[in-house]
């Protein structure tokens, strides 16, 4: 089995670019191989909020949802719960930052 | 099965579409009393090839709207395994003809600049359905993406509500 984990630095032709979830982004990368080693955590998705796992949900939405309603207008990260996720195709050229 | 009819234009087939905050977001901002954004309008094209949809950067600029993600997309450029990465933004959209405006169920879209001046599109719409496609005529969108009781019966664009 081929596990793919969502690092944020480094991946990307555009990576190191400005985000506001950087700390969220950096926490899910810590967390993740313990979100995996959860079988029931599978498919499902995590919230994140700073440096605290805030939840697991069925559906994005819920996730979303739950962030709205826990972090109002503060950052929140919803990410799917996965050992391999295929970047979708995209189907325009996208300007790299320089 | 709902429908779309419209002409092709230069750049495909190109829909009116109003971009907005979420349902929950606007639930929140009334909830402090904070004024919700109006939906900004745009023009988007309707792309079978693509399996996510994008908008300009301003419209979340706009909209005051914060990425709940981020994720890694290929493209035609892309090759050897490389991707972008892309920050993700929950969204409502709706399509509009004539006046009328076809609500669609909340979803996740991207950020990206990829428009070139003139084109007069603004973003893409993916279709990722199995739905049939005639573009010579009209077009059949994918139920998963737009509600059923929206139908668009003739052309150029409009739209028949049933009763």
């Amino acid at each position: 089995m081929t596990f793919a984990l969502d690092n944020h630095a480094g991946v990307g032709q555009n990576a190191g670019m400005s985000t506001t979830l950087k700390t969220e982004l950096e926490t899910f990368r810590r967390e993740f191989p313990n979100l995996l080693a959860e079988p029931a955590n599978h498919e499902k998705f995590v919230l994140i909020h700073g440096e605290t796992v805030a939840g697991i949900y069925p559906d994005l939405k819920s996730g979303l949802e739950a962030g709205l309603e826990k972090f109002e207008f503060a950052p929140y990260l919803v990410k799917r719960i996965t050992a391999y996720e295929k970047p979708p195709y995209f189907s325009r050229n996208l300007r790299c930052p320089t | 099965m709902p429908y779309l009819s419209g002409s092709l234009e230069a750049a495909g087939a190109v829909v009116d579409i109003l971009i907005g905050v979420s349902q929950a977001k606007a639930t929140l901002l009334k909830k402090h009393a904070f004024p919700v954004p109006s939906p900004i309008h745009t023009r988007a094209l309707l792309d079978t090839g693509s399996f996510l949809s994008g908008f300009h950067p301003r419209v979340f600029q706009d909209l005051d709207l914060s990425a709940f993600d981020e994720i890694e997309i290929t493209t035609p450029s892309t090759t050897g395994g490389g991707t972008f990465r892309v920050e993700r933004y929950w969204v409502s959209l709706s399509l509009v003809a004539e006046g009328r405006v076809c609500p669609m169920p909340d979803c996740s879209v991207f950020a990206t600049d990829s428009w070139r001046p003139g084109d007069g599109v603004e973003a893409l719409i993916e279709w990722t359905s199995s739905a049939s496609v005639t573009f010579n005529s009209w077009v059949r969108i994918a139920d998963s993406l737009w509600p059923s009781e929206c139908r668009w019966t003739t052309s150029p664009a409009s739209i028949t509500m049933p009763a």
